[in-house]
């Protein structure tokens, strides 16, 4: 995949790919402990109960966690935006959180993982959003 | 497009382009906006919004008896509030830890932090709360505004605040914090307002 046609927008296969990305590193996140919640998009919160469109794979939408393809074939960025469970330290759980979705990931997208369609590099940044 | 599909950042655009903050401010500033009458996205946006003013009526509504009305109106306010800081206005990102942690908490996470360190002390009660850096990758000052009992000498309160949040700063949260500025804007007489409840 060359830099030109990621400048046009992802394909169907790295969409899918960021969707399963985003879906493993959400769940890796919510099981690490010292994390309340992954922040919820704007739109849950003035959604009430009814969503807007349910996802054609009826699969929930995943908020809190975006990833991002990098400049090159295998770069990905992840993005999470999560809160705190008071009683613990934000810096830990943040650093326990990198080490569980890089895990995560490895393991359904490295080398040696299932799913060899591509993760060679990823950057996770953590966002501390509240302490609940 | 669903809402969630365009979400960015903090303000999520709708399918015709405006992001959600425009449409309800627009909404309160010119309730007869063209756009926003004859558009679908913009009217199941505020839709949704009523489903929360809803919410917030509801629940006033809920208790009859007035004490225990105010008692929630106040919670309900403080929910609200803590949902508008921590969610829609969420601030600077603060750094946490070293650069290659590459981690970050919102300055409103932070500052829960600080209040409800200082708010620990006996009749201690913060309000503003400010976390600031000094230079890009920190460290911090926090200055905060309290209101306390009397029975504080101020330079006293004003050094266990300062210790309260130092603390906080290192043990909950994991960010160099190199001062602590604390304003006191209000001394609170717990006895004399106790006095007045029972008048």
């Amino acid at each position: 995949m060359s830099g030109t046609h990621r400048a046009e927008g992802l394909d169907g296969t790295e969409r899918e790919l960021r969707a399963l990305l985003q879906r493993t590193a959400a769940d890796a996140a919510r099981a690490t402990t010292g994390v309340a919640y992954l922040r919820p998009g704007l739109g849950d919160l003035v959604r009430g109960a009814v969503p807007l469109r349910v996802p054609a794979d009826g699969q929930p939408r995943v908020t809190g966690v975006r990833a991002e393809p990098g400049d090159a074939p295998g770069l990905w960025r992840l993005r999470i935006h999560l809160a705190v469970r008071r009683g613990h330290r934000a810096l830990d759980v943040v650093r326990a959180v990198r080490t569980e979705v890089t895990a995560a990931v490895q393991r359904a997208f490295g080398p040696e993982g299932p799913d060899q369609h591509g993760v060679a590099t990823l950057t996770v940044t953590v966002t501390v959003t509240d302490l609940a | 497009m669903a809402l969630g599909d365009a979400y960015e950042g903090e303000d999520p655009a709708l399918p015709c382009g405006r992001t959600l903050s425009e449409v309800w401010e627009t909404a309160e500033e010119t309730p007869d906006d063209p756009h926003t009458v004859g558009c679908p996205h913009c009217q199941e946006a505020l839709a949704q919004l009523g489903i929360l003013d809803d919410y917030v009526r509801e629940a006033r509504d809920r208790d009859a008896d007035e004490a225990a009305e105010a008692a929630a109106a106040d919670r309900l306010t403080a929910r609200v509030m803590d949902l508008v800081r921590t969610d829609l206005r969420p601030g600077r990102t603060l750094p946490l830890g070293e650069p290659a942690d590459d981690a970050w908490i919102t300055e409103a996470a932070a500052a829960k932090a600080f209040r409800a360190a200082a708010e620990a002390l006996p009749t201690v009660f913060a309000g503003s709360c400010k976390v600031v850096l000094e230079v890009p990758d920190g460290p911090a000052t926090v200055t905060m505004e309290v209101a306390a009992g009397l029975e504080w000498p101020l330079p006293e309160l004003a050094e266990r605040i300062r210790e309260r949040v130092l603390a906080a700063a290192d043990e909950a949260v994991g960010m160099t914090v190199s001062g602590v500025d604390v304003t006191v804007v209000d001394l609170i007489d717990a006895e004399a307002d106790a006095g007045e409840e029972r008048a």
